[in-house]
């Protein structure tokens, strides 16, 4: 910007200038050079040449001035014009122009100060318009101004509606030639939207720029990075600008390519897409991220550029790496593992092991907290033992609840963890239930052994081994010795020997122990000073580190003294083996070897001489029995038990065999050293057991389970020893009830009689076969039976055994089919007697109608036929039709035939089929025939019906009748043809007769006119007369031609109102003194079916007849009205008029017939023919009534019904 | 009377009583001084055409109205009414039926075939005058012909 800003404008001033000068020169020189030689040439004298000089000085003078103020002239109004262009270009921008003088006044100032602060500057200071506080921000600048500076800064200055605006000022001061500033010129411009939008991008710059999340904009037409934030770059490791310009797929693992380009296709098909993928750094590293692309697109749906925001997931991933690890693991942990939360121990977590521990689904699991999975007894302890586990973790037992209820001891290790923020305890819980019961078991056990210990029927104590006090006794104990509890605490086991024993006790407890010792052989003395033989069974325990001993004695003296015997018997046993071919063996205890006799190894299929022992010996047992010799074996050893055996072997030869073998433990000192025993084969005896077993169980089966009652009882009192199942379900007694009893006594059999025969036949024949008897069971109910008795004979004794078939049902079936058999046969005798009633009642049908009737078969022939029928065939009998065709009768049948088939092959009956029929006697006639297909139930076409009639008399008479139509027809015609001809007729009449009427009217009244001065009175009379004469005929063949145009007319029948015809006929004929003179009497009249034109004929015919009739009287009544009848209505009008004379009432309704002269009444006499004529043509009849000066009455009757002649 | 320069009603009527009396009405009211009688149809064709008999009549100069009657020698009322009213030049002379028939038939071929009027002479004298002499009026006073 120059210092003098309107210096531009002032150039072309300056020239303009120049320019007049120029001018002013030019003319001045050209004038002074050329005026006088000018003025000498034209100046003739010199006076004349002096005025002409002093005119030339003034007209250049004048010249010159209106140049000079036309120039300027010119030039100011360009000045002015160029002025006026920049005021409006000052004024016209929207910005605030202004010139403040040094002294701060505003000088000048363009009009949008007025609009910006709504006030005029001009001439006000600065701080008077824009205020003082904002003057105080701008006065540096303003003073800078004027100083010389341009000062450009920005501020916020009010804006006229009281707020604050955002502005740039610029001043440039006016520096004069001297260097003073006189002022400056402001310019200050309106930023505030620029602001705005400056702060807004900003803004968003900002927000690009920090985000935490990657973004990048990229170029779909070129698909490279056009801008991306620091955020994104710092994910791959590197700059801003060494993204910008990538291609978006370069930034992408390679495997990954095809995806991500589907993607954003689908990302510019839909808008916006999110998908995950790997992105490669610069280093080949790769890193997961999750990447939603958005597609914008400009306005007119063209993409513009896509914006990609990226997220490193690599962190996410790795914890879903982990968390997936994690819960493989706890998944197949066996141990249960359940997350829950601190505060409140509910369970967010629980692994597949506590679902079937707890045996709540996970869903009811999640819903828990850990309370709910301890038991209830444990409850106090819970919020101890999580705040032990959050602190630093804690290991405890405790007992856990499943769903059902049931608890289970469990161990638990708890610990706290932070987990997404939250602080969390994870606990492993582990089942212990094994581990516990174990303890418990042994517990128990201990608790068992206590209580054998003190509830022992032997004797038992504990004495410490070294001091050889009694530190424990039982009851038994006590009771056996007689010493108290309290004195055996005080003793040693010493004290309970016998004095003589003791040595040998001590020598024997020196010696080193066995765990468990048993030895006879020793005495105890009781507290009474009693000697009894104990058996002594010793263990060893160690009680609170003290080894101790815990003993049994068992009092052996009994058994002893019963060895004692037992030896000796021993001895004798051995003799009597040897003699009884009963094999004896034996075998010593600790060896286990022993001997057998022969008779043993025979048995054994063995050489005698092999030796044996116990092993041997048991190896030949099988299966069950090898169990049992083994277990028996054993305890004769262990336990001295003898046993006695029958077992099955197999020998050596592998011969089955069945052995007895019984042994006796032999005992010393308390020790069985040897068993000794027998052994028999047993084989024949068992099997023969077996088949007598087999046979009783086959005998038992048939006879307990057999259908049929069977009872055994004894001879001869007939007691009853047994009865089977099927007795017990039959007759309804238990067996305990019948055993014992008779038959007689439970009332089995009722019939004495019966029971004696049983007892006869039994007798002679020895049994009873398929008796059939009637029973009583236990209920009272009558059952009948099939009785089979034998006599047999059971160990001796003699029985009777009586097996009985229930055949209660079979009987009541053979009953019930019995009374059907015979309900059938009366069922099928009187079906048989309708069917051969219905049949009679056919034949007679058939035969008594005159029609044919026939039955044929499928292929036409005759089934049944009708007696007419029959005869017409020329057959004496219907039936030697049977099974004959058409063909047989008739020459000319297969058109019959086909008919037939068709009719049964479509189902389509043929009705009244008319046909010429040539009978086989040489007759013909016609014939209506129906023909009928036959069908059975199920609607199949089993034959054919026919039913023919004669019908040639009907031919006859439809021919006779067609004729009579014709005949009917032609005369009809006729008729037509003559009616026309006497409508021709009519007319013509009309026509020609009334021209010579008129003329001699016409010309009777030009006579009168023309020559009434010659015609006298008389004259004018007889041409008076002429002309109605004249006039009377025309009326006559008015009425005539009416009359017979009558019979002609067709008619038309409608619904009449009579009275309204009446009433409006008479308005019609009544003239003005009529209504005074004549009362008119007008009934109600039912309306008729006829032709109203017609009738309206009728009704003026009669009323004009009633009214001229009484025109004669002062005083008249004319009455109207009708009666009904059952065949026809009458309606009749009464005059009070002249009437007539009876004697001629025949004639009253003839043509042209007048019972009066034309000079009392006037008329045609045709009207009562006319009124004849139509009522006659309505089918009605007309007649009258009537008295000489008293009046006359018409009637006219119309039938009920509508029959008149159309 | 006959001018046959100049004709304004033509009457073809055979009956010379009819003719006469219809003359006599109309002379009542000064009516029939232009009036022309032919007594039957072939006589009135060849006048209006201007032929035959009446070769060299002005036919352009046509009556006013033509009374015709329907029963006529030679050519009858309806054929007449026919060859006029299919004639250029004549079917715009107004033609009126004057006959004694009151059949149906007549009227409707009579209208059918164009006629202006049907009027049926009454047998009465005094009625027939009347009617003859509001004929003449309407036709020859009342109604405006076409010149």
């Amino acid at each position: 910007m120059n210092n003098r800003p309107f210096s531009s404008l002032s150039s072309p001033l300056r020239w303009g200038a120049v320019k007049i000068a120029g001018l002013y020169l030019l003319i001045g020189s050209l004038w002074i050079l050329f005026s006088d030689r000018l003025a000498e040439r034209i100046a003739l004298n010199k006076e004349m040449l002096a005025s002409l000089s002093l005119y030339k000085g003034w007209a250049y003078v004048i010249v010159t001035a209106f140049l000079l103020y036309w120039l300027i002239q010119r030039d100011t109004g360009r000045l002015h014009a160029s002025e006026k262009q920049l005021q409006v270009v000052i004024n016209a921008l929207p910005v605030l122009i202004s010139y403040v003088d040094k002294n701060r006044h505003y000088q000048f100032t363009n009009e949008a100060y007025e609009e910006w602060f709504g006030e005029k500057a001009q001439g006000k200071r600065i701080e008077e318009l824009i205020g003082e506080a904002t003057y105080q921000k701008i006065s540096k600048y303003v003073d800078k101004a004027l100083n010389g500076e341009t000062v450009f800064y920005e501020t916020e200055i009010p804006y006229q509606d009281g707020g604050e605006r955002f502005v740039s000022a610029t001043y440039i001061p006016d520096i004069q030639t001297d260097g003073q500033v006189r002022g400056f010129f402001a310019l200050v411009q309106d930023i505030s939207e620029q602001k705005e939008s400056k702060e807004k991008l900003r803004q968003w710059a900002d927000a690009f720029e920090g985000c935490a999340h990657g973004i990048a904009i990229s170029d779909p037409n070129t698909n490279r990075v056009v801008v991306c934030n620091p955020a994104f770059a710092n994910m791959f490791k590197c700059r801003v600008e060494d993204i910008v310009g990538s291609s978006i797929l370069s930034l992408y693992a390679p495997s990954d390519h095809e995806h991500v380009r589907g993607n954003i296709e689908r990302a510019d098909q839909i808008g916006r897409v999110r998908y995950e993928a790997q992105m490669t750094r610069r280093d080949r590293s790769l890193f997961p991220v999750q990447m939603d692309v958005v597609s914008v697109l400009g306005e007119d749906g063209e993409l513009l550029y896509r914006v990609a925001t990226a997220q490193d997931i690599s962190e996410r991933k790795q914890a879903e790496e982990g968390l997936h690890r994690f819960e493989l693991l706890s998944e197949h942990s066996r141990d249960i593992i359940l997350f829950m939360r601190r505060n409140n121990g509910q369970i967010l977590e629980a692994n597949a092991a506590a679902i079937q521990a707890y045996r709540y689904s996970r869903q009811e699991l999640l819903a828990l907290t850990i309370g709910d999975l301890r038991a209830r007894d444990t409850h106090s302890l819970t919020a101890d033992q999580m705040a032990q586990a959050d602190a630093g973790g804690i290991l405890f037992e405790t007992i856990h609840l499943r769903k059902d209820g049931t608890t289970f001891p469990v161990e638990v290790s708890s610990q706290g963890a932070n987990i997404g923020g939250e602080r969390i305890l994870i606990s492993v819980v582990r089942d212990i239930t094994e581990r516990k019961g174990t303890e418990e078991d042994l517990r128990r056990n201990e608790e068992r052994y206590r209580y054998l210990f003190e509830n022992n029927p032997y004797p038992m104590w504990i004495y410490d081994r070294k001091t050889l006090v009694f530190l424990d006794v039982n009851e038994a104990a006590i009771t056996k010795y007689g010493y108290s509890r309290q004195e055996f605490l005080n003793m040693t086991i010493v004290n309970i020997r016998p004095p003589e024993d003791v040595e040998r006790l001590i020598s024997n407890l020196a010696q080193p122990r066995q765990p468990l010792e048993q030895s006879d052989g020793w005495r105890h003395r009781l507290k009474d000073g009693k000697i009894i033989h104990v058996e002594v069974t010793s263990h060893t325990i160690e009680i609170d580190g003290h080894e101790s001993a815990l003993v049994i004695a068992q009092d052996v003296t009994e058994r002893v003294q019963a060895q004692n015997a037992v030896r000796t018997k021993d001895e004798l046993l051995r003799l009597t083996s040897e003699m009884a071919k009963v094999g004896g063996w034996e075998f010593d205890t600790p060896t286990l070897k022993g001997t057998w006799t022969d008779e043993v190894a025979r048995i054994h299929d063995l050489d005698p001489s092999q030796e044996s022992n116990v092993e041997i010996g048991l190896s030949f047992y099988i299966g069950e029995s090898r169990a049992k010799i083994e277990k028996a074996v054993k305890e004769a050893i262990e336990l001295a038990q003898p046993y006695d055996l029958e077992l099955e072997m197999v020998s050596a030869k592998g011969n089955l065999k069945w052995v007895r073998t019984a042994a006796l433990p032999i005992m010393n000192n308390g020790k069985v050293v040897k068993v000794q025993g027998i052994f028999q084969d047993i084989t024949e005896r068992k099997r023969a057991e077996e088949a007598l077993r087999e046979n009783e169980q086959k005998f038992s089966i048939i006879y307990y389970k057999a259908p049929f009652a069977a009872a055994l009882s004894k001879l001869p009192d007939g007691v009853i020893v047994d009865v089977n199942e099927a007795f017990e379900r039959v007759f309804g007694y238990t067996k305990q009830e019948v055993v014992g009893k008779t038959s007689l006594e439970l009332g089995i059999n009722p019939d004495s009689e019966r029971r004696t025969r049983l007892a006869a036949e039994l007798q002679t024949r020895g049994s009873v076969r398929d008796m059939e008897l009637m029973l009583l069971t236990k209920s009272g109910a009558t059952r009948v039976f099939l009785m089979n008795i034998d006599l047999v004979g059971i160990g001796g004794q003699k029985y009777i055994f009586q097996t009985a078939q229930d055949i209660t049902e079979r009987k009541q079936a053979e009953e019930a089919l019995q009374k059907a058999h015979d309900e059938l046969e009366i069922k099928v005798q009187e079906r048989t007697a309708a069917l051969s009633q219905a049949n009679t009642l056919l034949q007679a049908l058939m035969d008594t109608m005159p029609d044919q009737i026939y039955f044929k078969d499928i292929q036409s022939r005759f089934i049944r036929n009708s007696r007419s029928q029959a005869s017409l065939l020329g057959l004496s009998d219907p039936t030697e039709a049977i099974g004959k065709t058409d063909f047989d009768f008739f020459s000319h049948a297969s058109k019959a035939y086909a008919e037939e088939q068709e009719v049964m092959r479509s189902g389509r009956p043929l009705i009244d089929f008319e046909e010429w029929v040539v009978w086989p006697d040489g007759r013909e006639s016609w014939v209506s025939t129906t023909k009928v297909p036959l069908r059975n139930s199920d609607g199949e076409t089993i034959g054919i019906f026919g039913i023919s009639r004669d019908i040639t008399e009907r031919k006859g008479a439809e021919q006779a009748i067609r004729e009579l139509n014709t005949d009917l027809e032609n005369q009809a015609a006729k008729l037509q043809i003559a009616n026309k001809e006497l409508e021709a007729f009519s007319y013509s009449v009309s026509h020609d007769l009334r021209a010579p009427l008129r003329a001699i009217d016409g010309y009777t009244r030009i006579l009168v006119e023309d020559y009434e001065t010659i015609l006298d009175a008389e004259g004018k009379r007889v041409c008076s007369i002429i002309s109605a004469e004249a006039r009377r005929m025309g009326q006559l063949i008015d009425d005539l031609l009416a009359f017979s145009r009558l019979g002609r007319k067709e008619m038309y029948s409608s619904n009449i109102d009579m009275k309204a015809l009446v009433i409006s006929v008479l308005n019609e004929l009544i003239k003005e003194g009529d209504r005074e003179r004549i009362n008119f009497k007008i009934a109600r009249l039912p309306s008729a079916r006829a032709d109203s034109s017609l009738m309206r004929q009728v009704w003026v015919n009669l009323l004009s007849n009633a009214l001229k009739f009484t025109s004669k009287k002062e005083r008249a009544v004319i009455e109207v009205g009708s009666k009904s009848g059952t065949e026809e209505v009458t309606y009749y009008v009464r005059d009070s008029g002249a009437g007539f004379d009876m004697e001629y009432a025949n004639k009253l309704f003839g043509v042209f017939q007048r019972l009066h002269s034309e000079s009392e009444f006037e008329g045609t006499g045709v009207g009562l023919a006319i009124v004849q004529r139509i009522i006659r043509r309505h089918d009605g009849r007309v007649w009258a009534e009537g008295e000489i000066d008293k009046g006359a009455t018409f009637y006219f009757a119309l039938p009920r019904k509508e029959k008149h002649h159309e | 009377m006959n001018d046959k320069d100049v004709v304004e009603i033509l009457l073809v009527e055979d009956n010379p009583r009819d003719a006469e009396l219809t003359i006599r009405a109309l002379k009542r009211h000064n009516l029939a001084n232009r009036l022309f009688h032919v007594e039957d149809g072939a006589e009135a064709l060849d006048f209006l055409f201007g032929r035959g008999k009446y070769e060299g009549r002005p036919t352009e100069v046509s009556p006013s109205v033509v009374l015709l009657d329907l029963k006529l020698p030679k050519v009858n009322g309806l054929e007449v009414l026919r060859l006029m009213k299919s004639d250029p030049r004549l079917h715009t002379i107004p033609v009126v039926m004057v006959t004694s028939s009151a059949e149906d038939p007549d009227i409707k071929a009579a209208y059918d075939l164009g006629a202006n009027g049907y009027v049926i002479k009454p047998v009465q004298f005094d009625a027939f005058m009347e009617a003859m002499s509001h004929l003449g009026v309407y036709w020859l006073i009342v109604n405006h012909p076409i010149k």
